[in-house]
């Protein structure tokens, strides 16, 4: 699918905006209707406000959605408009001042805090704009510490580490430290770190915000591949439309309330190309 | 669908921390640095002082055993040659102990009971206490009370009225120094005072006796001993001398005797070398053959000629020629003897110059023989270390705080996160600490070395010293772990939000 849509863009490389057709099919690697899906995350009113002194700013107004497991969403909103809240909220860092967060069911404020630690080691993988790596231990290192809180033994976790480096096309550089690497390696190091423990889904903040369009590209066809074919649900907020182009849904919020739900297929993305060359 | 069971975050095992936690420093080598030196210098300041007291204490002790046989030979030859005056009266009353000679001695020249003399003897300890209160007082304070008096006649002057009595006590609730405590509570300390001054008058009759006896006995052995010098007494004592001191009243012991014999004849062969110095033309001869100024031959250098075999031989020789030529009878040495008591002679006057620097110690009454000023010095620097360090620490906590929220997204628990903290700290403490302590030790011992010369290194209290460095290793770690908990408690408390920056 990937390959007739960039083949199609190419055939209008022009000077003017491209407009990208939709991907095919909502359906997510099993073949199950979006709709069908059980659900993984589920807000029921979910409120924040922050107090700073006398003054009150409400983040986020009552929201209520249900995110579907394996499925690619993506979270997008201006600037102050409460979209890292409600990350932090459905990725369990944050608590709500009101209403509930249920992920599996689960009642997240209910959770103690060494429960939450668990929830954040196994079923939550985070990815962040700026990536987050441990400096001072190399990049095989960086991908067992998830593992090493998970119990595991170090032998199992070596061994797993340098199967989700190779995954991720880094198992020759397993050695080098963050420094040594470029920013595309590095997130594609935090990418094996977050999928460590076997989660259930990725959070990625802007994961190709500080990465150029070529790199970006190449992270961007990990996150599909890893939405396909392991069926792991993908929340992402970002910018990028071309990831935006490969979501199932999107999401819009705007003044701490959802503007807008909607299938990607429902949705026209359009990027911009210089001199004729779209991907560069 | 099967719901998520939530159990507890797996504790991490505390050699995986210690692995994290020694990466960490590595990595921040220069911040980790700081933190020890400050935990060395506060221990090496602590083991300073430690080293300093132990080793006084070690050379005062030395020093007290190696001279007590001297000082042993001096108390019975002043005490058989010169009769008590008050002050070495009230002392010796003082230290009295039931059942030892001084005990028998008193009882029989005072012709006292045992009661009586315990009676004598409290009086004379709290004589002591309330006559050191009084040389404490400053110039000032003592005007106030007791005007120009000093010594006993504040007591008689006190003695004289009821009216001087109570202006000065008076007097005395008004200044900062109180009096001493009484000894039990139903007395305020006026009133103690007030009773011991009653005591003292009414035991003045019995010292007067005692007093009285012992100038008896002394007179008794002028007679005894004839033209003999006391020393010359003593350097031939036996049984028999014994039982002549006893009929007046004194007890020597046996092994006091031995003692006293063997060290008054050293005495009087020491005097016989050291008057050698004072024949001109030995004291020529002499120069010529050390190749020394004539002004520059004195006691040392006799000494140090006496000490060595041909030296002592052509001592001897020399003298006995010059004696000869004056009509005098020949030294009564041999050269052996002569070298064993020169040698013993400079080594007392090595110990001498100790000694001198031991009784200018202070001995503190606080903590470890410390003064309490010291022990005040020592918990305010560890007080400005605990704070430096946590800064320090609060300093690395705002710089990792991305780190730390990325560990509590991947699984961190609050515990984990404080623990790391704390056991870096401890990590520092313990070079710091192990550092501190060399260092400390190595400063104490070079200004004891100063202080009382090369006794400090053949006498070094060893274990002590190694208590002392353990202490101070465990405090070093105590104060960095101490420190370090409000930081680590910022670090647990930080939301791992922190790390996402959407915007």
């Amino acid at each position: 699918m990937s390959d007739s849509q960039n083949s199609g863009a190419k055939r209008q490389a022009q000077n003017t905006p491209v407009s990208i057709p939709p991907q095919v099919t909502v359906a997510g690697a099993s073949g199950i209707a979006l709709n069908e899906r059980p659900v993984l995350i589920r807000t029921r009113n979910l409120k924040k406000i922050y107090r700073m002194g006398a003054v009150e700013t409400h983040a986020l107004r009552g929201i209520d959605v249900e995110l579907y497991r394996g499925e690619f969403i993506c979270i997008m909103g201006p600037s102050g408009s409460g979209k890292s809240t409600f990350f932090n909220m459905i990725g369990g860092l944050d608590s709500p001042t009101s209403g509930r967060v249920f992920i599996d069911e689960v009642d997240v404020a209910q959770l103690s805090a060494v429960e939450l630690a668990f929830l954040r080691c196994r079923k939550i993988g985070y990815i962040f704009q700026t990536y987050n790596l441990v400096q001072y231990m190399t990049c095989l290192e960086n991908v067992t510490v998830p593992m090493a809180f998970a119990g595991v033994n170090s032998d199992d976790a070596r061994e797993r580490g340098m199967e989700l480096l190779t995954l991720v096309g880094l198992a020759d550089r397993w050695f080098h430290k963050p420094i040594e690497m470029s920013g595309g390696q590095q997130q594609r190091t935090a990418i094996a770190r977050a999928m460590a423990n076997r989660p259930s889904c990725l959070l990625c903040d802007e994961p190709t915000g500080n990465l150029d369009l070529r790199t970006g590209a190449e992270i961007h066809a990990i996150l599909h591949r890893l939405n396909r074919e392991k069926d792991v649900t993908i929340i992402c907020a970002t910018h990028d439309h071309r990831l935006i182009n490969m979501a199932d849904r999107i999401l819009w919020i705007r003044d701490g309330r959802i503007e807008r739900i909607a299938n990607r297929s429902e949705v026209t993305v359009e990027t911009g190309a210089i001199g004729g060359k779209e991907n560069e | 669908m099967k719901a998520i069971e939530i159990r507890d975050q797996v504790r991490l095992p505390l050699a995986k921390c210690i692995e994290l936690v020694l990466t960490g420093i590595r990595f921040r080598l220069f911040r980790a640095a700081v933190t020890v030196v400050i935990i060395s210098l506060a221990t090496a300041f602590l083991m300073n002082m430690l080293t300093e007291s132990l080793t006084s204490r070690r050379v005062a002790n030395v020093i007290d055993k190696a001279t007590a046989p001297r000082r042993l030979l001096n108390f019975w030859h002043s005490s058989l040659t010169v009769p008590l005056v008050e002050t070495e009266l009230t002392a010796r009353l003082a230290a009295l102990k039931e059942g030892d000679g001084r005990w028998q001695e008193f009882k029989t020249w005072g012709k006292l009971d045992d009661g009586q003399l315990e009676d004598l003897r409290g009086v004379a300890a709290r004589q002591i206490t309330y006559l050191t209160y009084f040389d404490e007082l400053s110039e000032g304070q003592r005007r106030l009370l007791v005007g120009r008096m000093q010594g006993t006649s504040i007591f008689r002057m006190l003695l004289r009225s009821d009216e001087s009595f109570t202006q000065f006590a008076q007097a005395a609730e008004k200044l900062q120094k109180p009096l001493p405590p009484p000894p039990g509570p139903s007395l305020s300390p006026a009133e103690a005072f007030r009773k011991f001054l009653g005591d003292w008058k009414n035991s003045g009759p019995l010292r007067d006796r005692i007093r009285a006896g012992n100038v008896a006995a002394v007179n008794g052995l002028k007679e005894l001993f004839g033209s003999r010098s006391g020393m010359q007494v003593l350097a031939s004592a036996d049984a028999s001398l014994v039982g002549d001191l006893k009929k007046q009243g004194f007890c020597m012991s046996e092994g006091e005797l031995q003692t006293v014999r063997e060290q008054a004849k050293a005495r009087l062969d020491s005097e016989q070398i050291s008057d050698l110095i004072l024949i001109p033309s030995l004291k020529s001869q002499l120069a010529a053959r050390r190749g020394a100024r004539l002004s520059q031959v004195d006691v040392s250098e006799l000494l140090a000629e006496a000490s060595s075999s041909d030296g002592s031989k052509w001592l001897i020789e020399t003298a006995n020629k010059i004696r000869r030529e004056q009509g005098q009878g020949p030294l009564e040495l041999t050269p052996e003897r002569m070298q064993e008591v020169a040698r013993a002679k400079i080594e007392q006057t090595k110990l001498s110059a100790v000694e001198d620097m031991v009784t200018h110690q202070v001995v503190g009454k606080g903590l470890m023989g410390f003064s309490g000023r010291t022990v005040w010095l020592i918990i305010v620097s560890f007080m400005v270390c605990i704070v430096g360090i946590a800064n320090a620490m609060l300093m690395s906590v705002t710089e990792r705080f991305r780190e730390i929220a990325t560990m509590k997204c991947l699984g961190a628990t609050d515990g984990f996160i404080m623990i790391n903290f704390i056991l870096e700290s401890i990590v520092q403490g313990i070079a710091g600490g192990v550092i501190g302590a060399v260092l400390g030790f190595l400063l104490g011992l070079l200004r004891s070395w100063g202080k009382f010369g090369l006794i400090v290194f053949r006498e070094l209290p060893a274990l002590d010293l190694l208590e002392a460095a353990g202490l101070s290793v465990a405090v070093g770690v105590a104060i960095s772990a101490l420190a370090a908990v409000y930081p680590a408690w910022v670090a647990a408390r930080l939301a791992p939000m922190e790390a996402m920056r959407i915007e």
